[in-house]
């Protein structure tokens, strides 16, 4: 076993080492620049006085609210910020962040000022599609997921099971091939099977950021669609106790729950905590209930962060326990089940509203703790980071008598990572990133679910090292490039049928490349990045055997061989060098165009992903059990090619509000039999208008939007064949594949949709925010193509949200 | 800048040294009891007033494995009674699983369907396609439904066909009229029947 205790002391004593070779600088060219705004209205403040605290340094701001103050001797200070009427605020401005906007409150009101400041830009990625979930949207949200509020943005859908179980895709691409990063932190959970959503507790999240593109140099194996960068405030320093409590509820499922957090900073010290709990039962589609589609979540987390000059040490704890109930009529047996469950409606077992979570549900808890250090030297910093993870999921599906409350799915996963990233000032022209990570993993079935593992026991060591390195010219243009070195090793153990034991060892080595180029010509911008990626293929892929929450029998890669009739045999066991399993590797290229003339804004972004070695699920035949026909499917790997365009376009009307029109579009090819994939989100347009009004009533602003949403029917889709032609066919005994054996859907793709949403924020002297939405107001029955309650039932109907928030 | 390069290449050492260090799994899951499965069913046709009993076994060996299984054939004698007992076993715990559906009679029903004209009592081609269709069930379920484990069959004269029996598990849902549709299949087997 390893010493984990080791790897810390390791980072602390570089740290130490670091902070003793500080020199200063005694030049005396620091400067700092930065925005006043008057927090209430949000519009930049003119004339603010801005001086550093104890020195004769000082400024006005313009007429924009923009102040630069040059010449400073140190690399941090205290700033005080100050204008007739308003409270005085007092910031400490450190070397980790750049350009403070900085909120002023009036004297008649209760809440203190604040600043809000950007992370120096951490580079890797200035040449990729970054997007930014609205923190408005953040913020208020009430009963969503991670992967149901990154799909505002264009380039990101999601793929789901129900209302509960929702996870980000991202051009296409999902589960093993988007990285999750948890405040820096790879979010280690199930990520196998379309059903296993991350155990995320947005209460806690206060930015979400989405990296589009092939992203492997920076973050490692697995960020190949794109990567999702979740992070939550950090204790502030110099800030009086202050806190927020917010109650939420909605209608449909009639769920119900609430926020509280508190934060205090003094001068070198400051912490913050925050507790969260929501409970909703089932929800109802606009004409039946969806019996068991209640949820529950409870979560908490406390940051702690010490600064001295130069010097920061943060640490996290955050634990979310999640309880999802999966729509009753949609866990079925054998092939005639399947089509009795997806020709019923309502599904089998409807009942009334209640607020029971029955079986088939998931269970899953999540433990994250992190402790980072940073150091800062002349135009360098240092960050190190330790992070140990826990994640237990427990699956529970309609089993016969005193197994319904036995998992047929026990899982606990440790997860320890270290990083030490170093971003380095100019050398030859260069600014950049040099680091390396350093992953174990130790996944272990608990005893006791009276059915054989469906995924076997691992353990996984990873480590790599990279480098990202920019240039920028002075006509406004940037060249950016990046390298990395990977080595991976996945160690398995398992039971087969029999429960005889079987291994394997699977050892990879794999270089990544990155090249970015970006320019700025007056109002229009262009970024082009073309970079590979790689993931080892998961577990799942490679040994899953048999049925699990679906109507499907699975053999993984190693668990069949094809016969003279390409039909799977499965009576040993493989190891991974027999079947030659490699990585999956990925090129890909993206290209964003932004153009901005008078009130027009407009984004265009372009892709394309070349898959080598894509490991997806294929029918392979049927097979003869106990409990009936079945079809089988296998693991597979072929060639892809996920191309795809999106774009927004934004309109300013000045006082009558803006507007903006987003699409989405892509598109998905097997380059072996030419056929498409299940899951390649359909085409997508969303229109929307908003309006801001000031001081209306009791209200100091009130935001409001309006918001149109229009689905098509997939129609790259693969070729449907129905159970019944299933089982006509076994009936008749006919072959119905016929030898070919390219992939096949149970359903139709579903038919297009339209959705109309509303959404309205209203604050009151900033200390009051209520929010009000309504969701599907015109109450549409729909279905989602990536989701997988599709064949089975209708998504949710209309829902009224609401939440108010209060701080002190 | 030379002592930072120093201590990069010290972390870098130190990375390595970590990463090589790769782990091999040590622990096997714990063998577990396959308790959900059925994987052998017997069928005991035992003629009225004597006679020996004819036993007809299914087994699936290698369970959710690709290998398929065949049934073998019924043969049964013409214009007589039987009564049908059904067992079902799974064989990697060797334990009986008759006794567990039959306490739990009012989450299970087996359902029975066969080629029209084999039977002269039930008539007809059984409750398979139509729930109120005749099946000679023995056994009921607290709340007088039937279970299907026991059966009585007269057959007609000399003919082949199919025999299919369907154990439905149908937890909260069973009811009078709930039909093969409802609840998830536990046992799903067709037979060559054969009448002589």
């Amino acid at each position: 076993m390893l010493n984990k205790s080791r790897s810390i002391v390791v980072i602390i004593v570089i740290l130490i080492s670091f902070s003793t070779l500080l020199g200063q600088n005694k030049n005396c060219d620091f400067f700092v620049e930065g925005t006043v705004y008057d927090l209430n209205t949000g519009e930049p403040l003119p004339y603010a006085t801005v001086t550093i605290k104890d020195t004769q340094k000082g400024t006005v701001a313009d007429e924009q609210g923009y102040f630069l103050i040059k010449n400073l001797c140190e690399e941090e200070f205290d700033l005080v910020i100050s204008h007739v009427g308003y409270k005085t605020l007092i910031h400490h401005h450190d070397a980790y962040h750049e350009k403070p906007d900085i909120y002023l409150a009036a004297e008649s009101e209760y809440l203190k000022g604040v600043t809000v400041e950007g992370q120096k830009n951490v580079g890797a990625y200035q040449t990729q599609t970054v997007e930014i979930v609205d923190k408005s949207v953040i913020e208020n949200s009430v009963g969503t997921t991670l992967g149901k509020i990154s799909s505002s943005l264009p380039g990101v859908s999601m793929i789901s099971t129900g209302t509960n179980i929702a996870k980000p895709m991202i051009h296409g691409l999902y589960g093993n091939r988007i990285l999750i990063l948890n405040n820096g932190v790879r979010h280690a959970f199930q990520n196998w099977g379309k059903d296993h959503a991350p155990e995320i507790d947005l209460s806690v999240v206060d930015k979400i950021t989405v990296v589009k593109g092939a992203s492997s140099v920076r973050y490692g194996s697995e960020a190949m669609g794109g990567v999702i960068l979740i992070e939550s405030d950090q204790p502030e320093l110099h800030e009086k106790l202050k806190g927020e409590v917010t109650l939420k509820g909605e209608t449909n499922g009639k769920g119900y729950g609430g926020e509280l957090s508190l934060s205090s900073g003094g001068h070198r010290l400051a912490a913050n905590i925050s507790g969260n709990y929501y409970r909703r039962g089932d929800m109802n589609s606009p004409d039946y209930n969806l019996t068991n589609s209640g949820m529950e979540e409870i979560g908490g987390k406390a940051m702690i962060r010490y600064h001295k000059e130069r010097f920061d040490v943060n640490g996290i704890v955050s634990y979310v326990d999640q309880k999802a109930g999966i729509v009753k009529g949609s866990v079925v047996g054998n092939l005639e089940d399947l089509q009795n469950a997806m020709e019923n409606e309502p599904p089998e077992g409807t009942t009334d509203f209640s607020y029971d979570i029955n079986t088939p549900r998931q269970e899953g808890n999540h433990l994250l703790t992190k402790i980072q250090a940073s150091q800062n030297f002349s135009d360098n910093l240092i960050t190190g980071f330790y992070s140990y993870q826990l994640n237990k999921r427990k699956e529970f599906d309609i089993r016969r008598g005193t197994n319904n409350d036995i998992p047929s799915i026990d899982l606990e996963l440790n997860t320890h990572q270290v990083e030490v990233n170093l971003m380095h000032e100019k050398i030859i022209g260069l600014e950049g990133n040099v680091g390396m990570q350093w992953i174990y993993q130790d996944n272990n079935n608990l005893e006791g679910t009276n059915t054989t593992p469906f995924v076997p026991n691992y353990q996984n060591t990873s480590f790599g090292f990279y480098m990202t390195e920019s240039k920028s010219f002075e006509n406004n243009s940037m060249f950016e490039f990046g390298l990395r070195y990977d080595y991976s090793f996945l160690s398995v153990l398992g039971r087969d049928f029999n429960q005889n034991i079987f291994s394997g060892d699977l050892e990879l080595n794999n270089f990544s490349l990155n090249v970015g180029y970006q320019k700025d010509i007056e109002n229009f911008s262009i970024k082009i990045n073309a970079g590979t990626a790689w993931r080892p293929p998961n577990v799942a892929e490679l040994y899953s055997f048999g049925k699990h929450q679906t109507s499907v029998i699975t053999y993984g890669l190693l668990r069949y061989t094809l016969d003279e009739n390409f039909f799977p045999v499965t009576e040993n066991v493989l190891d991974p060098a027999d079947k030659n399993i490699g990585a999956e590797k990925a090129y890909t290229f993206n290209t964003s165009l932004r153009y901005a003339i008078k009130n027009w804004k407009i984004d265009l972004n372009l892709f394309a992903n070349y898959i080598t070695d894509y490991i997806y699920e294929k029918p392979a035949g049927i097979t003869e059990t106990v409990r009936g026909a079945f079809p089988i499917y296998i693991y597979s790997r072929t060639d892809a090619i996920i191309p795809g365009i999106n774009g927004r376009a934004n309109v300013d009307f000045g006082n009558f509000g803006y507007s903006s029109i987003r699409f989405d579009y892509t598109y998905g090819q097997n380059l072996d039999d030419g056929s498409a994939f299940i899951d390649i989100p359909p085409f997508r347009l969303n229109f929307s208008y908003n309006k801001e009004i000031d001081d209306v009533w009791i209200f100091n602003k009130i935001t409001s939007s309006i918001e149109l949403e229009h689905v098509f029917r997939q129609n790259n889709a693969p070729r449907t064949i129905t159970p019944q032609e299933f089982i006509d066919a076994e009936n008749n005994n006919t072959d119905i594949f016929n030898g070919d054996f390219s992939i096949f859907d149970f359903k139709d793709a579903p038919k297009a949709y339209t959705l109309l949403n509303f959404d309205v924020l209203a604050t009151i002297k900033s200390q009051f925010f209520i929010r009000f939405s309504v969701e599907n107001i015109m109450n549409t029955d729909y279905r989602i193509y990536t989701d997988r309650i599709r064949y089975y039932a209708d998504e949710p109907g209309v829902n009224f949200k609401a939440s108010v928030n209060y701080r002190f | 800048m030379e002592k930072v390069t120093k201590v990069k290449m010290l972390a870098l050492a130190l990375l390595l040294g970590l990463g090589l260090q790769s782990c091999s799994e040590d622990e096997a899951p714990a063998p577990e009891n396959e308790e959900e499965v059925i994987d052998k069913v017997v069928l005991t046709f035992t003629p009225d007033g004597g006679g020996n009993p004819i036993a007809v076994t299914a087994l699936d060996p290698d369970g959710e494995g690709s290998s398929p299984f065949e049934t073998s054939d019924i043969t049964l004698s013409a214009s007589t009674n039987y009564t049908l007992g059904v067992e079902f076993f799974n064989t990697a715990t060797d334990e009986n699983i008759t006794e567990e559906v039959s306490a739990e009679g009012e989450e299970h029903m087996t359902f029975y369907g066969w080629t029209e004209g084999l039977f002269s009592d039930p008539t007809g081609n059984g409750n398979i396609d139509v729930r109120d269709d005749d099946v000679n069930y023995l056994d009921y379920d607290s709340n007088s439904l039937p279970v299907g484990l026991s059966t009585t069959w007269k057959t007609g004269e000399a003919a082949s066909g199919d025999f299919r029996l369907v154990l439905k598990h149908q937890p909260g849902l069973k009811t009078a009229t709930s039909t093969v549709e409802v609840g998830e299949t536990d046992v799903d087997l067709t037979f060559n029947l054969i009448i002589e």
